[in-house]
């Protein structure tokens, strides 16, 4: 599992409404026993990042919680959407920003209602992207 | 402190150390000033302005004064600033010129010699004046001098490195002065040698950091260095700058880690890289750990040691600096980190060995903090501590996994070898903690220990966690705890205390909408009630886990079998049902009617087709599919069915269903939204704004607690409707995905029927949909076949044929080949079937029959028409005639009345021309049509062969058109006396003027009536006389009137009533005539009625005169001459008229009541009933009575005479009458 990241999305109603999973190059997907694990890790860290969010004014909350080898970072976006990483090593900043910029581009789209599931293949694409140029690279 | 004799302690690595000063000179005089100096100097602060831009700082500066010794000096190559002596002080009392010269010089410069040779530059002498002393020695110099030579030979311009201390020892002004001085001297000088000492020792470390790259270079030996300053800082009490000194070698080592696993390897790193053999978790009690300390030093520490080191000093900075919190938070860090730096640097650890760690480290952090704050505290700040809570949790988990804790029979050898290498790598206890009872390192042990011994203390912890979590409102966390909680419930076999936790945890998912873990959790909870043989719970969770697509497809499959066994293994107790919601196990997708549009009659056939998608990952045969109906009796269901249909039918008759997209996303518990007001308080003097804000008006609804909302995955308490109706489909195999299952039912009673549930039977189970949305409803109408006659035109005519529509509509009823209607008519109507006449059938889009007789469309047909033409018969004026129709759908007879116009008016008159009798008929067309009317007869049907009746007509046939009359004209002759009444029968062909050949003959139009008393009695002439003398009248002259009225037959019939008075053999009667000028022409003069007495005798003649006098002049017209039969007031004839018919000769009107309208009915009797209405004023006396007498009976001879009257010559008044 070492290597890979999972980015999840967590609308106003605490329910994903973006999910992607990072997978290093040439790592085929590991048992897959651990999907769970990933969302029931975001899942948790919803507590700290909502105690989190208020003391802070970056929308970057750095690492929020952990468990075992990982860390959760997180960060909340203007309009309380909050952006879930999970990840073993090293700050996930830049990837956070590149995708900021992305989903305000999206969320802007008149037929996108705000907080519903994202269910454009070209944002997905363009996460997929993101990923690899921070996460993966 | 110490006594300068005292020895000095080597090192001594606390706090109690103090930077060293030393002492050199008059020992004696220091040890006097000591006890004061030592409390002096730190009293009050100085500021401490630090290089490299860091702030100043305020410092209380305390010293550690010994006696000045060589080997105090620091060697070259020495960096050990603690016991570095940062100022060397050297005290004399000296006042004495000689005695300066014979020792104290000497003895200074060997001093300054010594400092000088170790370049040492922080020196200050101190010369102490005593004025005692100068008292007792005469030969004294000014103390100046001793202090200028001191300066002079010493201080080479830097004079204040020499500084007086005068009476240190009285209580004086002078000596407080003084005192300050110095001591302000002191600590500059202290702070100054700091400054520059620190200062180099930093510049040297920093080289020494910036070497890190070049081989050889040693982390270990640089923390020492750099853990020096730290030392130093600590011991100026600048506890921030120790810990930064400490953030920084852990900043350095963690990014050498990093670069490491980057594949940049340090080569002394690799020295960290050996495997763990040590795990014996975090020390805190002890300021410094001086065994890992020498581990580090000798270059023989682990990373653990290192990192473990590390923390135990920045947790007693911390501590000191009073942030026990960011004790906490920093140990979650470090043990999350130091197990990921033991990954990247591929460290070998043995299993379980580093949950050994984290978990005695967990602990003993909260043992540290806990005893440091009180509980209030620590209560208050859980949100710190709780995740080291759940992480030493985590830990003792994983290791009672490890080591066979939490299976059921504990563990076995291998396991029992694996506890016993874990308790080894602990080592011994230290001694600090060997006397606490809860300490970290027994708990483990002991844990370890046993298999109850680990319950227990797994079971503390955990509740532990998810209480702390819980009060601080981490209701996520605390689920995820108690996940793992009911996890080792179930290994330990105790679902029902695991099954609470699933629950809870699950709820939670649910209600955020998270996938996997819902799955995940279900999972469980299905293993945890078929544990407790919760069975329909059980299945339910199972059809849900049959068709989560997270799952893989096997274990989706395992699930579905779990149910189908269910379900067959049960099928032999009858009577229990399982009953679970179908969305689990199949969705409906769409539902289509046929007919589409969803209405059917009695006794059709509706078809239901669904669309059930199923949810199983294998086919599936359910015994049963069955549509839960609703019947409800509606009036106008069939309008409200069109009506709903034309709101919701989709096209094609098709209603979808919308998908549940389960699980996601789910409902969310719905609060109001946030109802805000800005709320502006102005103070009531100046209307000022005091304070402004915003108020949530909904407060208590918004905070209301929402844990206690009902579960959302408890067995659903769908309830199965029993009802009357239900389609059923039997035996349908589902196969995965879609499944097109069609119902079939006869429609049978009218009404509106809502498809209620769904329910799909697989053994004892149900999967039942408890509600259909949108709702979808079938109607069911029953049109009882009906039939309905009208005419073709606006209303039917009596006498002639006419067409009249027979409109069947057969509603629900199919016409079959030979279905006819059989008609009964009263006789008076006449129905005429022609050749051709057949029904024929419009065809009017129904749903399909078979067809009539004539042509057979293939389509039943609901609403045809059949065309019949009929014949009305003749009849009275607008009168119904029933028809009695027997039709085939029906055992009783339809009967239809059918109305009738008479188009015709007849009248009759009797008209006379002296004794002449004339019958004449008029015959007025009402109606729109144009008639011929031929063969115009009148008869006496009684065949009176006295009587003939000569026609005076025209020629038949004759034409009349629409609302005109024609007059038909008879004379009637007798040859003996004429009876008192005649009966006459008028008939006449009519037939329509336009209308074409009829086949057959129509029946004549007849009227009958009655004529009577039409022999003439009286003759009665009237005439006006001229005076006498004059050849006209003129008006306003006196003409003479000469009635006279002559009887013309003896005594007959009509005459026997009671007027007729018998006297002398002869009869009488009473008459009374009246002369009546209705225009006016003439004015009466004197009595202008009377009552005379006539002989019942032909040609008796009564004569009447009186005068008139014309009022205009012309041609006028005579006044009428009326005669009335005088009936005496005894007439039983009516007694009401009586009371009403008084009669006074002037003024008398009389009313001639006669009725002229044709009767209506029994042929023309012509009654001759007649009254005078009086003024009503007298009543109560009985009056005779007057009775017209009838037309016929008095000819009036001189009707239509007229008479020339010229106007008087002397008129002067033209009177102009406008009107």
């Amino acid at each position: 599992m070492s290597g890979s990241f999972y980015f999840v999305i967590v609308g106003h109603h605490d329910h994903p409404v973006f999910e992607m999973e990072f997978l290093p190059a040439g790592k085929p997907e590991s048992k897959d026993h651990h999907h769970h694990l990933n969302q029931f890790l975001a899942h948790a860290a919803l507590d700290h990042i909502d105690e989190n969010m208020w003391l802070s004014d970056n929308m970057y909350l750095k690492t929020v919680d952990k468990f075992n080898e990982w860390l959760v970072s997180a960060f909340v976006t203007a309009e309380h959407m909050r952006c879930i990483i999970l990840h073993e090593t090293r700050k996930k900043k830049n990837f956070f920003t590149g995708f900021y910029d992305l989903y305000r581009k999206f969320a802007m789209n008149p037929f996108y209602e705000a907080i519903s599931p994202i269910p454009s293949n070209a944002f997905d694409r363009k996460v997929q992207f993101l990923g690899k140029k921070h996460l993966l690279s | 402190m110490d006594a300068p004799e005292a020895p000095l302690p080597p090192v001594i690595y606390t706090m109690e150390n103090k930077p060293i000063v030393t002492c050199a000179g008059d020992q004696n005089l220091f040890t006097s000033i000591y006890p004061t100096l030592s409390q002096q100097l730190p009293r009050e602060p100085m500021e401490w302005r630090r290089s490299y831009g860091r702030a100043p700082k305020m410092i209380h500066l305390e010293s550690n004064f010994v006696q000045f010794k060589e080997e105090l000096l620091p060697k070259d190559g020495n960096k050990a600033l603690l016991t570095f002596p940062f100022l060397h002080i050297y005290w004399t009392e000296c006042c004495d010129t000689e005695v300066y010269k014979a020792t104290v010089k000497d003895d200074l410069t060997k001093w300054q010699n010594v400092l000088k040779a170790h370049s040492s530059v922080d020196w200050l002498i101190v010369v102490v004046e005593n004025d005692a002393k100068k008292k007792n020695k005469t030969n004294i110099l000014p103390r100046t001098s001793i202090v200028d030579k001191i300066r002079n030979d010493f201080c080479n311009k830097q004079s204040d490195r020499c500084v007086v201390l005068s009476d240190p020892l009285k209580d004086s002004s002078r000596t407080q002065e003084s005192w300050n001085a110095f001591l302000t001297k002191l600590r500059t000088s202290l702070l100054m040698s700091f400054t520059k000492n620190l200062g180099k020792f930093e510049d040297d470390m920093r080289t020494l950091r910036e070497k890190r790259t070049e081989p050889g270079w040693s982390f270990c030996d640089y923390f020492m260095v750099q853990e020096e300053l730290a030392f130093v800082f600590e011991m100026l009490q600048q506890f921030e700058d120790a810990l930064v000194q400490y953030d920084e070698l852990d900043a350095l080592f963690s990014q050498y880690v990093v670069n490491f696993g980057a594949g940049d390897g340090a080569n002394w790193l690799t020295f960290f890289c050996q495997p763990v053999k040590s795990w014996n978790g975090l020390i805190l009690r002890k300021p410094i750990d001086m065994e890992k300390r020498e581990l580090i030093q000798r270059q023989e520490a682990t990373l653990l040691d290192l990192r473990s080191y590390l923390f135990s000093r920045q947790c007693t900075l911390l501590l000191f600096l009073q942030r026990p919190w960011e004790v906490a938070q920093r140990a979650l860090e470090l043990l999350h980190g130091c197990v990921q730096e033991l990954k990247l640097l591929e460290v070998s650890v043995p299993p379980g060995a580093l949950d050994c760690w984290v978990f005695l480290s967990c602990l003993e952090v909260l043992q540290r903090i806990e005893g440091c704050c009180d509980r209030a505290q620590i209560d208050s700040n859980i949100a710190h501590t709780v995740g080291l809570w759940s992480y030493a949790t985590e830990k003792l988990k994983s290791l009672g996994y490890l080591c066979g804790l939490v299976s059921e029979k504990g563990p076995n050898s291998e396991d029992l070898n694996r506890i016993v290498d874990l308790l080894a790598g602990l080592g011994a206890e230290r001694p600090e903690t060997a006397n606490t009872a809860q300490s970290p390192y027994k708990k483990l042990k002991e844990a370890l220990s046993s298999v109850e011994a680990f319950e227990k203390h797994y079971l503390d912890l955990s509740h532990a966690a998810i209480e702390m979590h819980t009060s601080i409102g981490r209701l996520r966390s605390a689920k995820f705890v108690g996940k793992d909680l009911a996890e080792f419930y179930m290994r330990k076999k105790s679902p029902q205390k695991a099954e609470v936790y699933l629950q809870g945890a699950l709820k939670n998912y649910l209600a955020e909408g998270w996938a996997l873990p819902i799955t995940h959790t279900r999972k469980q909870l299905a293993e945890c009630q078929k544990h407790l043989g919760q069975t329909e719970n059980y299945l339910q969770t199972s059809s849900l886990l049959a068709s989560d697509h997270h799952l893989t497809e096997d274990e989706r499959k395992h699930f579905c079998r779990e149910i189908l066994s269910f379900a067959s293994r049960q099928t032999d107790s009858p009577g229990q049902k399982i009953v679970l919601p179908l969305h689990c196990f199949a969705q409906l997708r769409d539902l289509h009617f046929t007919p589409s549009n969803a209405v059917v009659h009695v006794g059709g056939v509706l078809s239901v087709e669904i669309t059930l998608c199923s949810q199983m990952p294998m086919p599936v045969h359910v015994e049963q599919v069955a549509i839960n109906v609703h019947f409800s009796i509606e009036k106008n269901n069939y309008r409200k069915t069109a009506e709903w249909l034309t709101k919701h039918k989709t096209s094609n008759g098709t209603i979808n269903f919308p998908t549940e997209t389960s699980p996601l996303p789910v409902p969310q518990n719905n609060l109001p939204a946030l109802e805000l007001y800005e709320m502006f308080e102005r103070s009531p003097s100046d209307n000022s704004l005091n304070t402004t804000g915003i108020i949530c008006k909904n407060v208590h609804m918004l905070l209301r607690r929402q844990e206690s909302s009902t579960s959302l995955e408890t067995s659903s308490g769908v309830a199965l409707e029993d009802g009357a109706h239900v389609l059923k489909c039997s035996g349908v195999t589902l196969e995965p995905g879609a499944n097109r299952i069609t119902f079939r039912t006869q429609a049978r009673e009218p009404g509106t029927y809502t498809l209620r549930q769904l329910c799909a039977s697989v053994g004892p189970v149900r999967f039942v949909l408890p509600h259909l949305y949108p709702p979808v409803q079938y109607d069911v109408y029953s049109q009882e076949p009906q039939l309905r006659v009208e005419p073709l035109a606006d209303s039917l005519l009596a006498g002639i044929p006419q067409k009249v529509k027979f409109t069947v509509t057969t509603g629900h009823y199919t016409v079959k080949n030979g279905d006819s209607l059989q008609l009964s008519n009263a006789e008076a109507m006449l129905i005429l079937c022609h050749a051709e006449n057949r029904a024929v059938i419009y065809s009017n889009t129904r749903a399909p029959v078979t067809g009539g007789e004539s042509s057979v469309l293939g389509m039943t047909e609901s609403h045809g028409k059949h065309k019949d033409t009929q014949k009305a018969g003749q009849c009275m004026a607008t009168t119904d005639h029933k028809v009695s129709i027997d039709c085939p759908w029906s055992i009783y007879s339809t009967v239809i009345a059918l109305t009738f116009s008479v188009p015709f008016r007849t009248t009759h008159s009797l008209l006379s021309a002296g004794t002449r009798k004339y019958i004449q008929v008029c015959v007025q067309n009402l109606s729109e049509l144009d008639f011929e009317l031929s063969d115009g007869h009148l008869v006496d049907p009684d065949s009176n062969a006295d009587l003939r009746l000569v026609p005076l007509n025209a020629k038949s046939p004759q034409h009349i058109h629409s609302k005109q009359s024609v007059f038909f004209v008879w004379e009637l002759k007798w040859t003996r006396e004429p009876p008192p009444s005649l009966r006459c029968r008028f008939s006449v062909g009519s037939s329509p003027a336009s209308g074409g050949r009829l086949s057959i003959p129509l029946k004549p139009y007849t009227y009958e009536f009655r004529v009577e008393n039409f022999f003439t009695l009286y003759n009665v002439r009237a005439e006006i006389l001229p005076p006498s003398g004059t050849e006209h009248c003129r008006t306003g002259s006196l003409c003479s009137l000469e009635v006279s009225i002559t009887r013309l037959s003896d005594l007959l019939e009509v005459d026997k009533d009671e007027a007729l008075t018998e006297s002398d053999e002869y009869f009488s009667t009473k008459l009374m005539y009246e002369v009546v000028d209705n225009s006016s022409n003439w004015a009466v003069c004197g009595k202008s009625s009377g009552v005379i007495s006539m002989p019942v005798a032909a040609r008796a003649t009564h004569r009447v005169h009186m005068e008139v006098m014309p009022l205009f002049a012309g041609y006028l017209p005579l006044p009428d001459v009326r005669l009335f039969k005088y009936l005496p007031h005894h007439s039983a004839h009516s007694s009401q008229l009586d009371a009403d018919s008084w009669i006074e000769s002037d003024g008398l009107s009389v009313d001639k009541h006669v009725d002229e309208q044709p009767d209506g009915g029994g042929g023309g009797r012509c009654r001759g009933s007649a009254h005078l209405a009086s003024g009503g004023e007298h009543r109560g006396l009985p009056m005779p009575r007057l009775q017209a007498l009838p037309p016929g009976q008095v000819f009036n001879a001189s009707v239509g005479t007229q008479v020339l009257v010229i106007p008087s010559k002397d008129d002067h008044v033209l009177e102009v009458s406008v009107t």
